[in-house]
């Protein structure tokens, strides 16, 4: 199978204001935030970005987003690099995550025509596309409900529909069931696994386990910034599993660093 | 170049069909509208002439033999009250004239070496009764005086500081940079910042459409939207004058309203360029800002420099030197002002246009550059 994510040494740092250092009890003025993480995710795999709170891991899906760029280091996505030509990265990528919210003001119908159009779908391509995304997440009826009447749900499956109205062949999803209800949860990892087998490759950040062993083909565990185990999952957990191949590492990598 | 549109419409469809955001567009307008109303008429009233007022009109002795003619016409007539008022000290008169003593004072003067004869009228523009009076006399003396040797010359007496009427005729164009100025701030704040504050911004920066062309698409929007805004406040201000310029008839402040085709052009290209830029300049303030509230707080010293060099540019219009035209904001109100008066000079207008279109490209340069600078976008 060939790649169609390769990671190359990505670094990235943030600045650390005086506050900030104090608060992290530090007196390094730079977090080094991803430190040379490289990885390689296979065409038409759900790949699952596994680490504890603050490892690095929505910094680097916003890399690969070109939300943020790499320090050092580069990622190709399709062939393109994120550092050289990010707006065509953009327009083959779709990207969640929580943190991209949607105008309060506007209804689901009048964004998803937005967006479709600044991607530069075609109109009927996008008519018809709204019509069955709209179907298969029961959008319909809220179509023209404006979004701060939408439940927090239906936002989030709203979000999910017009971060992909140009049918991106690379997803990116930051925290997909982050603070969603079960009912919406499972929704969204149906739909994870239906992208999966339109032949989409899709890469997710979480921490919980469950949720990579039920959907991931393969698993990145990153700790403190660095991939520290990378792989197809069944190679990866063995005859364990993925909590005790975790925590094994995570002990092993902390007590290097103390 | 289609994506500038489409982020343009959204921004407008946002503005224009927000019930609220109509009223904190248009409310000022509005309210400016019932203000200069009001005052208008308490001005009108404070400034009219009072029912059966004696008018005090002062000859010098020389004119008396003169002007009797006019007085007995004014008294068969019995139109109004007055009485004649001989003073031959001319310093004297003028300080009477300046105190209300005397409501005109009407001074002949033999001509010179084959000069016409000639009456000096003075006259107080910023007294109603002086401007009433002079209004009936002068007219009659002149209709005497049509045999070839006299001529009729007015001469007001009106100091700078009594033309407060003057003062709010010339605010015309400042108070319109006022309006354009906060409505901008109004619309930049709460499309960028509060995009940013919301996270919606970031929606639009993971879609492949290019920084310059969100920054472009914005700016545009905003600017149609502020100038709509401006334009209701405008209109408020002109529909109203009538208002407040009937109180000061005859007093000089003439406002030129019938300006020609070229000088409308002339107008809304300022007006457009004017809006254009703060714009710009306050969409960089608040793509720094982290929230609405932030923004409104920078706007604060740029709205400070506004209104110093808006003040400048009222008090001392310099046309002998369109260069000055360069300064922004000065250039604004120098040219509104011209227009106004009927004297803008193309040079002036031009390096308004070139220097207000200069400003614009490299703030818009420059809101790219912020929009994809992640510090700027994401920064926390």
């Amino acid at each position: 199978m060939e790649n169609v994510l390769v990671v190359k040494n990505m670094v990235k740092t943030f600045k650390l204001s005086a506050k900030q250092q104090k608060i992290e009890k530090t007196n390094l003025k730079v977090k080094v935030a991803v430190n040379d993480l490289s990885f390689t995710v296979k065409k038409g795999e759900i790949y699952g970005l596994l680490g504890p709170n603050g490892a690095g891991k929505t910094t680097t899906l916003r890399m690969l987003a070109t939300l943020i760029k790499p320090d050092s280091g580069d990622a190709e996505i399709l062939g393109k690099s994120v550092v050289a030509s990010p707006d065509e990265v953009r327009s083959r990528i779709g990207f969640l995550t929580s943190e991209l919210k949607l105008e309060d003001f506007f209804t689901p119908n009048y964004l998803y025509d937005y967006f479709s159009a600044l991607h530069g779908v075609d109109k009927a391509v996008a008519e018809n596309r709204k019509r069955n995304l709209f179907r298969k997440f029961g959008i319909d009826k809220f179509a023209e409900v404006k979004i701060a009447d939408l439940s927090t749900g239906m936002k989030q499956k709203v979000s999910l529909v017009i971060s992909i109205v140009h049918d991106p062949d690379f997803i990116i999803f930051d925290e997909p069931t982050n603070g969603l209800d079960v009912i919406t949860a499972r929704t969204v990892t149906d739909f994870l696994l239906d992208l999966k087998s339109q032949g989409k490759t899709i890469i997710i950040s979480t921490h919980i386990f469950s949720l990579v062993e039920k959907i991931c083909d393969s698993v990145g565990i990153i700790i403190n910034g660095k991939t520290v185990l990378s792989g197809d999952l069944k190679s990866v957990v063995g005859d364990s599993n993925l909590e005790d191949v975790f925590f094994e590492l995570y002990k092993k990598e902390m007590g290097e660093d103390e | 170049m289609s994506n500038i549109f489409i982020i343009m419409k959204k921004e407008l469809k946002r503005f224009f069909t927000d019930k609220r955001m109509l009223l904190s567009l248009f409310l000022p307008g509005i309210i400016l509208y019932l203000v200069y109303s009001l005052m208008g008429n308490a001005l009108g009233g404070m400034l009219s002439v009072g029912e059966g007022y004696k008018y005090k009109i002062g000859i010098n002795v020389e004119s008396e033999y003169y002007t009797d003619g006019v007085f007995s016409v004014l008294e068969q007539s019995g139109e109004i009250d007055f009485e004649k008022v001989v003073e031959k000290d001319e310093i004297k008169a003028m300080a009477m004239l300046e105190s209300g003593e005397v409501d005109i004072f009407v001074k002949y003067k033999k001509g010179a070496d084959g000069k016409l004869d000639e009456f000096q009228v003075f006259f107080n523009s910023v007294s109603p009764e002086s401007t009433t009076i002079y209004a009936t006399f002068a007219p009659m003396l002149s209709s005497m005086s049509a045999t070839p040797i006299f001529s009729v010359v007015p001469t007001d007496t009106a100091t700078a500081e009594d033309s407060s009427m003057m003062i709010i005729g010339m605010m015309l164009p400042f108070l319109m940079v006022t309006f354009l100025f906060s409505s901008c701030m109004a619309v930049a704040t709460e499309s960028i910042a509060g995009e940013k504050e919301r996270g919606t911004i970031a929606t639009l920066l993971v879609t492949p459409v290019k920084r310059s062309h969100i920054a472009l698409g914005k700016v545009a929007a905003l600017s149609v939207t502020a100038l709509a805004s401006a334009v209701v406040s405008f209109i408020a201000v002109i529909t109203s004058l009538p208002n407040l310029m009937e109180s000061t008839a005859g007093t000089g402040v003439e406002i030129a309203l019938d300006l020609g085709a070229l000088e409308y052009l002339s107008l809304f290209a300022v007006i457009v360029l004017t809006v254009m830029l703060f714009t710009v300049l306050l969409s960089i303030i608040s793509t720094i800002a982290k929230s609405v509230k932030e923004a409104s707080a920078y706007a604060i010293p740029l709205m400070v420099v506004v209104m110093v060099v808006g003040v400048s540019g009222l008090m001392g219009i310099d046309f002998s030197n369109p260069l000055f035209c360069l300064i922004p904001v000065y250039n604004s109100i120098a040219c509104m002002s011209a227009v106004f008066a009927g004297s803008l000079n193309p040079l002036a207008l031009l390096c308004m246009v070139v220097s207000n279109i200069a400003l614009i490209a490299l703030g818009v340069f420059v809101l790219a550059k912020l929009f994809s600078n992640e510090n700027v976008m994401f920064g926390k």
